[in-house]
């Protein structure tokens, strides 16, 4: 099979203003892709994913605006495109794109319709010819129903998967042959990720186009890739088809790579599929289900999930009857919400996007104010504006975004700016300041300005600040989403340690696996009004429900609903933790009889 | 997929050109208007000469002439262009709501500032004599010492110095103690509150003649999209960077009040209400804003340029018109035609209709 892309001995490290260079940001990347094959990359935050992406496309180095002496200190290598180097102009050719992760950033135009024709009006091709083009584009993405009225659709009247759609098309129209997928499902809600996935999927299947497809997600990855490659701190590590790539368990746990829940539960409990790690739900079923059905195993008892675990769930320290608020041009965001929140508890916020279930919790921090209905917040009501005012001492918000609540210029400054807003003295402010940055494991970043701190750092740094001001009540706007493996973990662990020293923890999230594991209690938000509360188990069970809300179960609760027509008796495992320990003393206990976790 | 889906035979018809089903409004400049609003269906060119040409005569009206009846027909013709810009109702209302504390503020300042003689007098009333005198008087230290004791006590200034004020008011007026004069020096000229039926007059046009104006400008800028500005900026054959930058800026700002919006809240979240701020705590919040704003600025700004780049934008690049002008129709040539009318009465010969209606 022809290439498509070829990068041989790639180094590259970007320029600086002081003396001393920057560390090199790829490191001696050699690959090969093969012309209509789709190719993997995926690898923690930091390690040069998007840096990767963009010498690819020949935007580095060639507008990073070297001169030819300052060239071959920054860069190194050689990489083709199609059998020619790549090039300044290989960019401005039509036969490589680009989408990037966020979508907002690309949407360049102020309607569809110009942002769909703005890389052919560069091309200077005839207006019959961009129609035709345009209009076929957005048949392929499956959204010929914005045609009618295009020019008038602005970008903010569509939705994340949509604007993500419209991008895809866009390069589409210009027909190139390798296209680069840069994260392009990150920022999107579940329903917005499926309508992604399901355009890749065409692309693959239908027009055999040549995809570069950096993702965190492995199913993602195993589902469509042929083969991927794992980057880490500049270097490629490793690079194997799926079923191969999650067989290396040291490689990918050295460096931080996401593994599906079905390749972790097999690596813990030895049990495969042909000699490898299962990598989809059939496989699974045929990995797992016989040790489960041998009738021999003695009955195993398994750490309850989250949910059940003991943790002393106290006093309501949120209730909000009635709950209404409508926008100022008079659409309705919650209709009638009735919610109450314990103390010590761990609850997630479930909901499409524009199911009003931000709008709620901003409710909550006294962002917004109710319309109608009553909120109290530890016996106080908060329509009251002089709670309202107060309401951060108790009630902490931590926006998806860190730089969107990062005002200061150092980090302790960060810490100190909500308590001298609360009107603490600075004696005990400094004392607040140093305790929460040994909390949050930044005390040796003190004095640095929060810009240059990592994403993962200033999330915690985010949150820090928050928590400095000692609200008893935390809510966490997606924390995870567009996070590596680690960063999740990290900030998942503080938030234990919180929910441990009694604050009540309230996540809003899509992330079905942070659900499974960690929260007690599940609230989903439907059309502004209250679709299901339970207990995680009891949302994957239901499974109209789930298909109602467009949600979708972690692939360990989806392995139990599938195994109970075969095995009726089994328990609901929903975390990873409970499936190793099922199938990992159903494989000891003959010997042993121990568990093996 | 039939070659011809996508467009239909007859020009104007286009399904892409029309309104999205069930939507009656579109975003523009400020807000959003009715899509078939018939301001709206003018040349943004034409629009633009009529507003400014109109403006011009609205200023010689109200300045130069004080020609009230010239600046009420001109007002009329104002609110009939807002009355079909298209605009909210509701927005609309809040607008002019929002505009009368303006108005009332240009009246209050033309009667008080610019004594104009009249053949009859309202009012007359000396404010300033045109000179300062130091004075020692027993007020004085009363003053002062109900401000320190206020401060030392409620630890506030501002209550101290409105009681002191008002008992050193209520002590000069009720019993009058011996006073020095230490000395007098001349300052400014006196001042004095006149009002007559001139100065009447003139207020009123100038209020009529301002809030016409107003009301233009606001429907001008409901009925702008800036899709139309960039097709008018290509048929006056502006350079193709300009037209390509300015593109990028609206879409920038855009993006940049929504994250002002986001960051405005956060601040929010960061107790910044929760106790009562001075005006330059106020000041450094909002220098506070400028951190995460710039922050989300430069971030933005290297994707954008990725985003530009992948499409094979170059700044040498021309790129070729694509449904951004609109054409320009015989209605237009009225428009201009009206507009140069106005031009002309700007700088030519103006009748004071005022003063024909007097005679």
């Amino acid at each position: 099979m022809p290439t498509a892309l070829t990068v041989d001995g790639l180094w590259w490290r970007y320029p600086t203003f002081s003396d001393k260079p920057n560390p090199w940001t790829l490191r001696n990347i050699s690959l090969c892709v093969e012309q209509g094959s789709c190719f993997g990359i995926t690898g923690p935050g930091g390690a040069g994913k998007t840096t990767l992406c963009r010498t690819l496309l020949g935007i580095l180095p060639h507008n990073a605006r070297l001169t030819p002496e300052q060239l071959p200190h920054h860069f190194r290598g050689s990489l083709e495109l199609l059998g020619e180097p790549v090039t300044a102009q290989t960019s401005g050719t039509n036969r490589i794109g680009m989408v990037l992760q966020d979508p907002e950033n690309q949407f360049l135009r102020m309607s569809v319709l110009h942002e769909l024709s703005l890389g052919l009006q560069i091309l200077g091709i005839s207006r019959e010819e961009i129609l035709k083009r345009i209009y076929e584009a957005l048949c392929w993405v499956g959204l010929e129903h914005l045609w009618h009225g295009a020019a008038y659709i602005h970008p903010a009247d569509l939705s994340g998967g949509q604007k993500q759609r419209i991008a895809i098309a866009a390069f589409l129209a210009l027909r190139p042959q390798v296209l680069i997928l840069d994260e392009p499902t990150s920022d999107l809600d579940p329903v917005g990720k499926r309508e992604v996935i399901e355009t890749i999927a065409r692309l693959r299947r239908d027009y055999s186009m040549t995809v570069i497809l950096v993702e965190q997600d492995p199913e993602i990855l195993s589902t469509f890739c042929d083969r991927i490659a794992l980057l880490h701190d500049g270097r490629i590590e490793l690079v194997a088809p799926p079923t191969e790539f999650y067989t290396e368990r040291t490689v990918l746990e050295k460096y931080g790579a996401s593994v599906g829940e079905l390749a972790r539960i097999s690596w813990q409990t030895g049990y495969t599929y042909e000699a490898r790690p299962p990598l989809t739900l059939d496989e699974a079923e045929a990995a797992f289900a016989p040790p489960l059905l041998d009738k021999s195993m003695p009955i195993i008892q398994v750490t309850p999930a989250a949910q059940l675990k003991d943790i002393s769930v106290g006093e309501p320290v949120v209730q909000a009857t009635d709950v209404y608020y409508h926008y100022g041009d008079g659409t309705m965001a919650l209709k009638g919400i009735d919610l109450t929140l314990y103390r010590g508890e761990m609850l997630a916020l479930l909901g499409p996007n524009g199911s009003g279930k931000t709008t709620f919790a901003k409710i909550l921090a006294g962002i917004y104010r109710a319309s109608s209905g009553n909120v109290r917040v530890l016996g106080q009501d908060i329509a009251v504006r002089k709670v309202r005012k107060h309401l951060p001492g108790s009630v902490g918000y931590v926006f998806q975004n860190p730089d969107h609540q990062l005002f200061c210029r150092k980090v302790s400054d960060e810490i100190a700016y909500g308590l001298k807003n609360l009107g603490i003295d600075a004696a005990r402010r400094r004392e607040i300041v140093t305790a929460t940055l040994e909390a949050v494991n930044l005390t040796r970043f003190a004095d640095e300005d929060p810009l240059f701190l990592s994403k993962g750092q200033r999330q915690r740094l985010a949150v820090a600040a928050v928590l400095a001001m000692g609200p008893d009540i935390l809510v966490v706007d997606e924390p995870t989403t567009g996070q590596d493996y680690r960063s999740i973990t990290g900030i998942m662990h503080l938030l234990c340690d919180l929910q441990q020293q009694g604050k009540t923890i309230l996540i809003i999230t899509h992330d079905m696996t942070l659900v499974a594991e960690y929260c007690q209690r599940v609230v989903s938000f439907r059309n502004g009004q209250l679709a299901f509360t339970g207990t995680p188990i009891e949302l994957f069970s239901d499974t109209d429900m789930l298909q109602h809300s467009g949600l979708r179960p972690p692939a360990t609760a989806a392995l139990t609903t599938r195994l109970h027509t075969i095995l009726p008796d089994l328990s609901p495992f929903i975390t990873v933790r409970q499936w190793v320990e099922a199938l990992g003393s159903a494989r000891l206990a003959p010997d042993a009889g121990l568990s093996t976790i | 997929m039939s070659s011809q889906a996508y467009t239909s035979n007859s020009e104007g018809n286009e399904p892409f050109l029309q309104p999205p089903p069930g939507r009656r409004y579109v975003r523009s400049f400020l807000f959003s208007r009715r899509i078939d609003a018939l301001f709206a269906q003018l040349h943004l060119i034409a629009r633009t000469l009529l507003v400014l040409c109109m403006s011009g005569v609205q200023l010689r009206m109200i300045n130069a002439e004080t020609d009230l009846v010239g600046a009420g027909i001109l007002w009329v013709v104002s609110l009939v262009l807002f009355l079909l810009s298209g605009m909210h109702a509701r927005i609309a209302r809040l607008y002019l709501l929002l505009t009368l504390p303006a108005l009332i503020s240009l009246f209050a300042t033309w009667i008080i500032f610019n004594p104009l003689p009249g053949s009859v007098t309202l009012l007359k009333w000396p404010v300033y004599s045109g000179h300062l005198m130091l004075i020692l008087a027993w007020w004085e230290p009363l003053w002062l010492a109900i401000v320190i004791g206020c401060f030392l006590w409620t630890r506030k200034l501002l209550i101290g110095i409105g009681l002191a004020t008002l008992v050193a008011i209520l002590q000069t007026s009720l019993l009058p103690l011996p006073a020095v004069t230490l000395a007098q020096l001349n300052f400014f000229h006196p001042l004095t509150i006149l009002v007559s039926d001139r100065s009447l007059l003139v207020a009123v046009t100038k209020v009529v003649g301002y809030s016409g104006m107003v009301f233009m400008t606001i429907a001008l800028v409901v009925t702008s999209r800036d899709a139309e500005l960039i097709g008018a900026l290509r048929q006056l054959h502006i350079p193709q960077p300009i037209v390509f930058f300015l593109s990028t800026v609206f879409r920038a700002l855009d993006l940049s009040l929504s994250d002002y919006e986001t960051i405005r809240q956060a601040q929010i979240a960061r107790a910044i209400n929760a106790r009562p701020r001075s005006v330059i705590r106020r000041l450094r919040d909002m220098g506070n804003i400028a951190v995460p704003m710039v922050a989300m600025m430069i971030r933005r700004s290297s994707e954008i340029g990725d985003a530009l780049l992948a499409r094979g934008y170059r700044l040498e690049r021309p790129n070729v018109n694509f449904y951004e002008t609109s054409p320009w129709r015989l209605i237009d040539w009225i428009v201009l035609i009206v507009s140069l009318v106005f031009l002309y009465l700007t700088f030519g010969p103006l009748p004071n209709l005022t003063v024909l209606l007097l005679k």
